[in-house]
């Protein structure tokens, strides 16, 4: 077979469309992490996962017969193997290189793409770059020897199982079709089987099913027409340095998107308009490096992207912290290209002026550059996006910067909201709107809610709220209503109101697709569009600020947005987020030891559990899904994030990914009956997260690792004044288990009654969140008049602040209430210590 | 073959239907579909004339109650109650009909202005008359039906 023959057999178009979508796709994935090098972000992996990716990809292109592929990724190989064997450290001459091989690559699978041939690129002079960066100049002759061997191997290993596939856009295009076919068909079938089958309960529920099940597909197949918005900012931090480069300035970029989603056809309509706003952000935004510093900014420019839902919009935020636009320029500018008269440019306002930028042809000879000038202005921008029915606005100020914002209200957009009821109509409130729940019975409602000029208000933990009740505002309460007396209230926030928004019901959040309400009902003053739920049910979106408005909150003294004081005084705890199985989740960062990565695969299965072999000792790995409900399990990962806890065994749990620390105050969590392992939820960064009482999942899942290390006999009892009942319960109960003989008290006169009239205790452990600080000062007292008994101080506060004052006091040591499986090995330590001096 | 029977051959076609004792006509190449009633989702607060959200197919269509919007007045549907979802400059929006009649070529030249005697509110949505056979045909100006302004300003009023 001739050379020609056999290239044409290997390089069959599905291949091919293979090789390349999928090589492009890791080349893009690459430049990314390169990009974050550069930026000084390496990530500990990289020389790694760069070598392989060189590698898979090498053996491919030398499969497919693409010589100059297969040179350029064996050299990047090459300097990568070397640097991985040395444990050398990624230079910046490293990484330029690395990009440059990149690009090169990338060049050379376009024209692959395009052309099916390589085409006329000359990577010799990189190859050879490469090789000098890595001193190793045989190694390009020695492995020409072992390509077919290698390749033959290579290709046999794949990357393991994925939870994605790659699905031709035409099909899928066509699924979408067929599904949207099968729904018309739907209705005409429930149509008929309803006249025929009216009496027939069986034909009923065959109705159903059927409409059920092909709304439910018809919703899964539009979800696939989703693109992240992540897929159009990844591409911005290497266009923004590509401008950087040629305008001589310095930019550093950050990106985000909170997982906005939008329709894959206004990706296109998208992006265009994003690129041009970033390109002249750098260009005519930002200042050259020594301009700045002379301003006292950093000498790198901060180009921030941010995306996200806001009803059933989709907002793009460029922001830049160059010079500003400066509308006595601008109007100076226009005027010089005759665009306004003398007139216009002196009666002309600073607004005004900002919006001269979008006429067209503004921009002038003078600062179109070759990036920015390419005959698209900020004029086409907004054309292209109001035709799509958005639009542009610009916020500036001289000297500090520009932000550009972009509307998109799209056809497809998903948010997850909260779904409540009220009158016996669904109505979605968006998450991101969604500040906290509280249920009030009646009791409490009389408590809490008092009139306030003129308008009833919801006091809570010290602040006021406006109460709106949903029904009314919506005119849809009846007569028939009776007066509810327990009220259920979904705290909101919009713009500058935050208001108690009283519904009947809350039902659960979930991910909807905002549709929006057109024709007659644009602009409507309560709604800003209206979702399917998976049942065909329809919910309309709440506009939180509409809604306000209509109930005469505008320009009233609303709440201070940040009032976070509790009258109680504040019970703040750190708080790790985290998500698995997709759901938010939180433990309390005082359990937590530390968090690791590790691969997948290291976690084994032993006597029926898993366990990771962790120097020498075995880490017990926990899922939280196998205790409580969450949500549906992502793609399986091959690293696997740990959050080790701080037990008396070695315990972890193994979780999707961590989000952050917060800080919260624990009256905000809002009690989940019936959830073992679950404190409660809470509404923390926007999201209704559950609130995990650790030790009692360790304990589910793991008893073993909470068993104290052995039975602990004190020469008396323990007092235990805690005001709380369901925790005083579940403390006695803890260290009755632990053989200890345990008297529980709820406020500090039992405590001294117990004292006085039951002798011999051995220690006490003291609830120092009694309001005024009761119990801290008998804890003082105790110390005095019971010098024999030792005192455990018991708080909601972090321990290394209360730790220290409690021991000012004469308390032994404090214990976090959340960490009670600590108690007993500080007691145990305090038998030791009372044996010794005995 | 006759100069009458020529102009209808070139006629543009109509799709027919019937609210109360009228016949009206919609263009055919604005409507994109005629179904049975089904029960719309109420929306609270929407202007008078909007009788709610139809879940076709997914997509959420407005709802137009024709003969509230043309005289004021509104009626249960029955067995006969049709949808008509036309298009409009804003997105698909459905009508509330009585029944559907024929689809028809009217020539264009036979097009009268409809009569004085029409209460105003009427003839704000009628775009002309057109005599068929021994009935009226009315054709429908869907845009004024649509509009929710004239429907608010009425109820402001």
């Amino acid at each position: 077979m001739s050379r020609r023959e056999e290239i044409e057999g290997l390089r069959d178009p599905e291949t091919m469309s293979l090789f390349t979508e999928e090589s492009l796709e890791a080349l893009q994935r690459l430049e990314i992490s390169l990009m974050r090098a550069e930026q000084g972000d390496v990530a500990t992996d990289l020389v790694d996962v760069m070598f392989r990716q060189m590698h898979t990809f090498k053996a491919s292109a030398a499969y497919l017969m693409f010589d100059k592929s297969r040179d350029l990724a064996h050299a990047a190989e090459g300097m990568l193997a070397q640097l991985r064997d040395e444990n050398s450290a990624l230079t910046y001459d490293h990484v330029r290189v690395l990009l440059s091989a990149n690009d090169s690559l990338r060049a050379l699978l376009q024209s692959i793409r395009r052309d099916g041939e390589e085409g006329a690129l000359d990577v010799a002079a990189l190859i050879e770059d490469l090789q000098r960066q890595s001193h190793h100049e045989a190694v390009s002759q020695g492995a020409a020897l072992s390509y077919s061997e290698q390749n033959e191997r290579d290709l046999e290993t794949g990357d393991g199982a994925e939870a994605t596939v790659r699905v031709n856009v035409r099909l899928l295009d066509r699924i979408v079709h067929l599904a949207t076919e099968l729904v018309l068909a739907r209705n005409q079938a429930v149509q008929q089987l309803h006249l025929l089958g009216r009496d027939s309960s069986a034909a009923q529920n065959t109705c159903m099913r059927l409409s059920n099940v092909s709304t439910d597909l018809q919703e899964q197949v539009m979800k696939t027409r989703m693109q992240p918005v992540a897929r159009i900012f990844e591409k911005i931090p290497r266009a923004a340095r590509d401008v950087a480069r040629i305008t001589g300035k310095q930019v550093v970029t950050r990106l985000h998107d909170n997982a906005t989603e939008i329709d894959r056809a206004l990706f296109e309509t998208v992006r265009d308009p994003i690129l041009h706003v970033v390109r002249n952000a750098i260009d005519h935004g930002i200042e050259p490096p020594q301009e700045r510093e002379r301003l006292g900014k950093p000498a790198a420019g901060a180009l921030t992207l941010r995306a996200r839902h806001v009803g059933s919009m989709v907002i793009v935020e460029i922001e830049d912290d160059g010079r500003g636009m400066d509308p006595d320029k601008l109007r100076a500018h226009a005027l010089g290209r005759s665009m306004i008269s003398s007139a216009e440019a002196l009666t002309m306002g600073p607004m005004e002026a900002l919006e001269l930028v979008f006429r067209p042809g503004f921009s002038t000879a003078a600062a179109v550059t070759d990036l920015s000038g390419r005959g698209v202005g900020m004029d086409v921008v907004r054309t292209q996006l109001e035709r799509s029915g958005g639009r542009v606005e610009l916020a500036s100020e001289v000297g500090k910067g520009t932000l550009v914002r972009l509307h998109m209200p799209l056809t497809l957009a998903i948010i997850p909201a909260l779904l409540v009821s009220s009158a016996k109509q669904r109505y979605a409130v968006p998450q991101n709107h969604l500040v906290e729940l509280v249920y009030l019975d009646e009791q409490q409602a009389g408590d809490m809610v008092h009139w306030l000029g003129g308008v009833r208000v919801l006091r809570l933990r010290g602040v006021n709220l406006p109460l709106v009740v949903l029904d009314e505002v919506l005119q849809t309460s009846s007569q028939n209503d009776t007066a509810a007396t327990d009220l259920h209230i979904v705290v909101v926030a919009a713009e500058a109101m935050r208001y108690a928004l009283v519904v009947s019901q809350v039902d659960n959040t979930e991910d909807i697709v905002i549709k929006p309400l057109r024709g007659p009902l644009r602009r409507h003053p309560a709604f800003g569009g209206v979702a399917v739920l998976g049942e065909g049910a329809v919910a309309l979106i709440l506009d939180v600020a509409g809604v306000g408005a209509r109930a005469g909150l505008e320009g009233m003294l609303v709440a201070e947005p940040h009032a976070d004081s509790s009258d109680t005084g504040a019970h703040r705890q750190s708080w790790l987020i985290f998500e698995a199985q997709g759901t938010p989740c939180a433990v309390p960062l005082s359990v937590v030891d530390r968090v690791e990565e590790v691969p997948a695969q290291r976690i084994e299965m032993l006597a029926g559990r898993e366990v990771l072999q962790y120097r020498n000792a075995f880490l017990s790995v926990l899922r939280p899904e196998q205790l409580l409900q969450l949500g549906a399990a992502g793609p399986s990962q091959q690293m696997q994030t740990l959050i080790v806890l701080d037990f008396a065994k070695p315990v972890a749990l193994a979780v999707q990914h961590i989000v952050e620390v917060v800080d919260v105050s624990l009256d905000t969590v809002t009690p989940c009956e019936g959830q073992l392992g679950a404190l409660g939820q809470a509404v923390l960064l926007g999201r209704s997260t559950l609130m995990l009482d650790v030790y009692a999942v360790v304990r589910a899942l793991a008893p073993q690792a909470t068993r104290p290390a052995g039975p602990v006999h004190l020469p008396g009892r323990v007092l235990l004044l805690e005001a709380n009942p369901g925790l005083r319960a579940t403390v006695s109960l803890h260290l009755a288990q632990a053989g200890l003989d345990v008297v529980a008290v709820a406020s500090v006169p039992e405590a001294r009654a117990a004292l006085s009239t039951q002798p011999s205790f051995a220690a006490a452990i003291a609830d120092l969140d009694l309001p005024h600080q009761a119990g801290w000062q008998w804890a003082g007292e105790l110390v005095r008049v019971h010098p024999e008994v030792a005192v455990l101080g018991w708080t909601h506060e972090a321990t290394d602040t209360a730790t220290p004052r409690a021991q000012q006091v004469g308390a032994t040591t404090c214990i976090n209430k959340l960490q009670r499986e600590r108690i007993v090995p500080a007691l145990s330590l305090l038998q030791s210590t009372q044996e010794t001096r005995v | 073959m006759t100069h009458a029977a020529d102009a209808r051959a070139q006629a543009p076609l109509w799709a027919l239907f019937n609210l109360g004792r009228d016949l009206f006509a919609v263009g055919l190449e604005r409507v994109q579909e005629v179904l049975m009633y089904q029960p719309l989702t109420p929306v609270p607060l929407a202007p008078a004339h909007v009788a709610g959200l139809l879940n076709l197919r997914g997509e959420l269509v407005p709802t137009v109650d024709l003969r509230y919007r043309l005289t004021g007045a509104s009626r249960a549907a029955d067995a006969d109650t049709c949808l008509i979802v036309v298009s409009t400059d804003d997105g698909p929006v459905s009508l509330i009909v009585d029944s559907i009649d024929d689809i028809v070529a009217l020539a264009e030249s036979q097009w009268q202005s409809p009569p004085r005697s029409m209460p105003a509110d009427q003839r704000a949505c009628v775009l002309g008359v057109q005599a068929l056979k021994q009935r009226d045909v009315l054709s429908l100006n869907v845009d004024a039906v649509v509009d929710g302004r004239a429907v608010v300003a009425r109820q402001e009023a």
